[in-house]
């Protein structure tokens, strides 16, 4: 079988009678089983259920019934949205063995509107981590280098993309944990809004920050994935009610005339010089096509990364603390009493999370409240302020996604605060909610992809679709695959 | 600020998180690099600056009050590490452990 460059692609396919769902299915399945043992995208595939939900489909798309717009397409799902029909673990021991009762809302969505959903993936734990090494199971590596993190914590959701093991994925985003994986994987990824997708059934990290969204190989295929997982939810009280723009729509409308802001002070002084040029260079052809570039200014990047972790820390330790052996998962040391129960169960929290909830708990901690947690609400105020007055200048705002391109496994492991300081540029847009999206804009020297990131006012999906897409029907940077995996036997 | 290891025992014990000698030396010692980093805060003037909870507003929702057939409850019990026959989680002795 030759491969699908789209979603629309397959559509069609799908539609025309061409191949069946599941063909489709087991064609990806095939290519999972056969080279995931190199990366280690999947924490659990789910064969069986999938091929038997192509099936179902099959029988919809042979009677010509509607049966929907994602009818027959192969999605994955980062481990952290719940699945009534597959473990959910979110990267961590602690929750092993754990069976959800019911199904994310963006799950609900998926398969109503007739996704194949193949399994859950690999992320760091909890989704604290920007690299996936954090993963309690196994590591999961970057496609285009294996010697190279993916990127984190949707690591693996990026790379089950970048290695076209599935359509599409969905991710979730508190400080840049879909735009930083794409980037570093040469994929697509979006961050809505805060409150434009639901968060019921995704596990919370940081309840003020997270947010689900898509990452596939275009900026049209998350627009299509968008449109199906976006919108108010009765079951999460932070949902928008606006209804949604034609997100399909938004990706055909010209640029000319969309205003790009460019930090570019920030922006030189923060990434490498490689990363740099390519950003330049994707600048410089959306002018050509009729964007206009303003400079404009963007908040103080390291106070921002120093708010982040304050804020999400806190949080942190508050929705984990749940983790403690009654209620899900794991339970340890139960004949010594519930004080043990609680601490035994609790070490089977990863390094990372243990020092993240202890983190939070100190902010927390009577005397240090006013000085951490308040102090960085209001100074999440002052970053809010920075981007409404950068904003009253431009419709979009533009910066490398990550100030280097992927780094090597181990690179960064042992020194946390090197780890947080990879978040610089994609982190504001959590702390004021607004929407991102990371677009492959090139290549390193060594080969390893570049992103170039554009955000966008509240509920400005549209404008960054519309300026997303025009840029990739100027360029093929997002066509390109890592040539690397390839097996005997194993079509794309 | 620096945190030497018995205040991070203190905020281990907070967070019921049991950590040993070792742990806590390493923990102590990284945490306090952190909260340093975080310190640069302090310096950025937030007189009269409200402080941000959401970045949506968030009003009550309501609806009405309606009954529905729902098996969730059984199924969340059924989920948990321990539960006795009548659909109860079961967990150490509370009071007087």
């Amino acid at each position: 079988m030759s491969v699908f460059d789209s979603i629309e692609q397959a559509r069609q396919a799908l539609d025309r009678h061409e191949i069946s769902a599941a063909e489709l299915t087991e064609h990806y399945l095939r290519r999972v089983q056969a080279l995931d043992s190199q990366l280690g995208c999947f924490l659990h595939l789910d064969r069986q259920g999938a091929l038997e939900q192509a099936e179902l489909i099959d029988r919809s798309l042979a009677a010509n019934r509607s049966a929907g717009r994602l009818a027959g397409i192969p999605l994955a799902l980062k481990d952290i949205l719940v699945t009534a029909d597959q473990p959910t673990t979110c990267g961590s021991k602690v929750l092993e063995g754990w069976r959800a009762s019911y199904d994310a809302t963006v799950v609900e969505r998926l398969r109503a509107s007739g996704a194949v959903v193949l399994g859950k993936l690999n992320m760091d734990e909890f989704a604290m981590g920007s690299s996936n090494e954090n993963s309690a199971y196994f590591p999961c590596k970057n496609p285009w280098d294996l010697r190279c993190v993916p990127g984190g914590s949707s690591g693996g959701s990026a790379a089950a993309v970048a290695a076209d093991f599935c359509l599409g994925t969905l991710g979730t985003d508190t400080g840049g944990s879909i735009r930083q994986p794409a980037s570093f994987c040469g994929v697509t990824g979006i961050k809505p809004t805060y409150g434009r997708v639901s968060r019921f059934g995704v596990i919370a990290f940081a309840s003020s920050l997270d947010q689900v969204g898509p990452l596939a190989r275009s900026v049209e295929d998350c627009a299509e994935l968008l449109a199906v997982i976006a919108g108010h939810d009765p079951q999460d009280a932070t949902t928008i009610e606006q209804p949604l723009e034609d997100y399909r729509q938004a990706c055909r409308q010209p640029i000319s005339g969309l205003r790009i802001g460019v930090p570019r002070e920030v922006f030189s002084a923060g990434a490498d010089p490689a990363v740099c040029d390519a950003v330049e260079r994707a600048l410089a052809e959306l002018e050509q096509a009729g964007a206009i570039l303003v400079e404009v200014g963007f908040p103080d990047m390291s106070r921002a990364v120093a708010t982040y972790y304050v804020i999400c820390t806190a949080e942190a330790s508050s929705n984990l603390a749940r983790y403690d052996g009654v209620r899900y998962g794991q339970r340890i040391g139960e004949d010594d009493g519930l004080l043990a129960m609680y601490q035994q169960t609790r070490r089977l929290l990863g390094a990372e999370v243990q020092r993240r909830i202890l983190l939070g708990t100190f902010a927390l901690s009577a005397g240090y409240y006013e000085a951490y947690y308040a102090k960085a609400q209001r100074v999440r105020t002052l970053i809010r302020r920075d981007f409404s007055d950068a904003f009253a200048a431009c419709d979009v705002i533009a910066t490398p996604t990550s100030p280097t391109a992927a780094f090597e496994l181990g690179e960064k492991i042992d020194d946390p605060l090197q780890m947080y300081l990879a978040d610089v540029f994609t982190i504001s847009a959590n702390l004021a909610g607004l929407p991102g999206i990371s677009l492959p804009c090139g290549f390193s020297a060594r080969g390893l992809p570049i992103g170039l990131q554009l955000l966008a006012k509240p509920l400005g999906e549209g404008e960054l679709l519309r300026c997303g897409a025009a840029y990739q029907r100027l360029t093929d940077w997002h066509r390109r695959r890592p040539e690397n995996l390839e097996s005997d036997g194993v079509s794309r | 600020m620096k945190l030497d290891p018995e205040q991070c025992q203190r905020v281990a014990e907070l967070a019921r998180i049991e950590v040993d000698a070792d742990g806590l030396v390493r923990l102590s010692s990284q945490l306090g690099k952190i909260l340093e980093f975080f310190e640069q805060l302090d310096a950025v003037n937030t007189e009269g600056v409200e402080p941000t909870t959401s970045v949506v507003e968030v009003s009550g929702a309501t609806r009405e009050d309606v009954v529905r057939e729902s098996a969730l409850a059984e199924r969340i019990v059924d989920a948990a590490p321990r539960r006795d026959a009548s659909g109860h989680i079961v967990v150490p002795k509370i009071i007087g452990g």
